[in-house]
């Protein structure tokens, strides 16, 4: 295959199906020419606007109850599968074969067994695999009392963190713009304040987010106020947010 | 600052519900309105848009960062869901695009935000409509209807090679006129 000829099928290929054999072959010279794999990623970027041509159409509330309906049923599954496992003694005694009593004494020394060797790995998880885990915190309420909840999710390895609140009331627009601001802040357990981000309202208008950086392991509390339009350097609105982290580690 | 869509995606692969409302609210109105423009079916639309983040949610489709933007991932899930079923192909709905298959280490820069900045949908829209009618409908009957290129071909009564280079032709006057039109593509 010729790069002309794979030109035309990365063209082809943007938009479409290739024939039978065609991605094969093509598959077969790009292996061997970055430049075709450019060519082919430039087709690619002109195709990915297609979407946009089409008419911005808005679905049903429905899809989306029903979607995240299904969303939560799931995570609700999810957390209470990970609840409801029955304790290790109970698993191990559910292992010995029944009316084999004999084989109890053994069992009984197997179990003591592996329950050390699972303390031990917990301790090499905690030393390890624990403290790099993704760390969950829920909250809904405030001083303020507006009804907001809240999830941050804290990655410990690449100290990003992710918030997503939702229930704020809306902001009025002036002239086009917010008249006021939600604005995060990072609180000391001193009750020292850090401005961390701006809360950004969903084009669907239903829940504000923020990406926060740092290690969130210094601070006790991440809050949010509204502030005016800008932000502010120092909080000076009502609260609406309040996630209290300590105690948080290990909560998913 | 505004989440990153690729964190959002990290929350989901970390089963966070929430994460999945932000971008169902990001972009469930672009992928409805993708969907509908296959199909001309609401229900189907709705259908196909409700399997392809359900798709997302169950982890059966994994977003890898160096393909491209989330938005162009979803978009491609979307599509050739929709597609699928247009066609009436039962059975596992193809989730990769045959190009992503075929390159397996370009690193393919976020068109989606450059578009978002930088163009109008209605620019977008124009664009298309310039080009020659012959190579518009080549394109839209590939990409909007699925049909192959031998499909094509014979829908069109002209030969093959001329369908596959109405389609090239296309995407080139396609870039040129974003182009003139302010799109700055990020390097490949």
């Amino acid at each position: 295959m010729t790069c002309d000829d794979a030109d035309l099928l990365l063209a082809v290929s943007a938009v479409g199906p290739l024939e039978t054999g065609e991605a094969a072959s093509l598959a077969g010279h790009l292996r061997g020419c970055p430049r075709c794999r450019a060519i082919g990623a430039e087709y690619r970027q002109i195709a990915d606007v297609l979407p946009l041509a089409a008419e911005q159409v808005e679905p049903s509330p429905e899809v989306r109850s029903r979607l995240l309906a299904q969303v939560y049923a799931d995570a609700s599954g999810q957390r209470l599968a990970g609840r409801t496992r029955p304790p290790l003694a109970r698993r191990l005694w559910a292992r010995i074969p029944a009316r084999r009593w004999i084989t109890v004494a053994g069992a009984l020394g197997t179990a003591a067994a592996t329950a050390a060797a699972a303390a031990a790995a917990l301790v090499a998880h905690g030393r390890t695999g624990t403290a790099s885990a993704p760390v969950t915190v829920r909250a809904c309420g405030s001083a303020a009392n507006t009804g907001a909840c809240g999830v941050l999710t804290y990655d410990p390895a690449s100290q990003h963190s992710s918030l997503i609140v939702s229930g704020l009331p809306a902001i009025p627009s002036s002239d086009g713009r917010p008249a006021a601001t939600y604005e995060v802040w990072l609180v000391r357990a001193d009750h020292s304040v850090v401005p961390a981000a701006y809360l950004t309202l969903n084009p669907s208008g239903t829940s504000y987010d923020a990406a926060l950086e740092g290690d969130l392991t210094q601070f006790a509390v991440v809050a949010a106020t509204r502030e005016p339009a800008g932000g502010s350097t120092l909080p000076t609105g009502a609260e609406v947010l309040h996630l209290d982290l300590r105690g948080a580690a290990g909560s998913r | 600052m505004t989440l990153p869509d690729s964190r959002v995606v990290d929350l989901i692969a970390q089963a966070s519900p929430e994460g999945m409302e932000v971008l169902y609210d990001r972009y469930g109105r672009l992928a409805y309105s993708l969907a509908l423009r296959v199909l001309g079916d609401s229900a189907a639309a709705e259908d196909v848009v409700q399997e392809s983040f359900l798709a997302i949610w169950r982890r059966s489709t994994t977003y890898q960062a160096e393909r491209g933007s989330v938005r162009a991932w979803l978009c491609a899930i979307v599509h050739h869901r929709a597609l699928d079923r247009l066609r009436g192909r039962t059975g596992r709905a193809r989730d990769e695009l045959p190009l992503e298959t075929a390159i397996p280490t370009t690193r393919l820069s976020d068109t989606w935000e450059a578009v978002a900045d930088d163009l109008e949908r209605e620019d977008i829209r124009r664009a298309l409509a310039e080009l020659p009618d012959e190579q518009r409908q080549t394109i839209e009957l590939a990409y909007w209807g699925g049909y192959s290129q031998s499909e094509i071909s014979a829908l069109m009564r002209v030969p093959l090679g001329t369908v596959k280079g109405r389609t090239r032709m296309a995407l080139r006057k396609l870039r040129d006129s974003l182009e003139k039109r302010g799109l700055q593509w990020s390097a490949p």
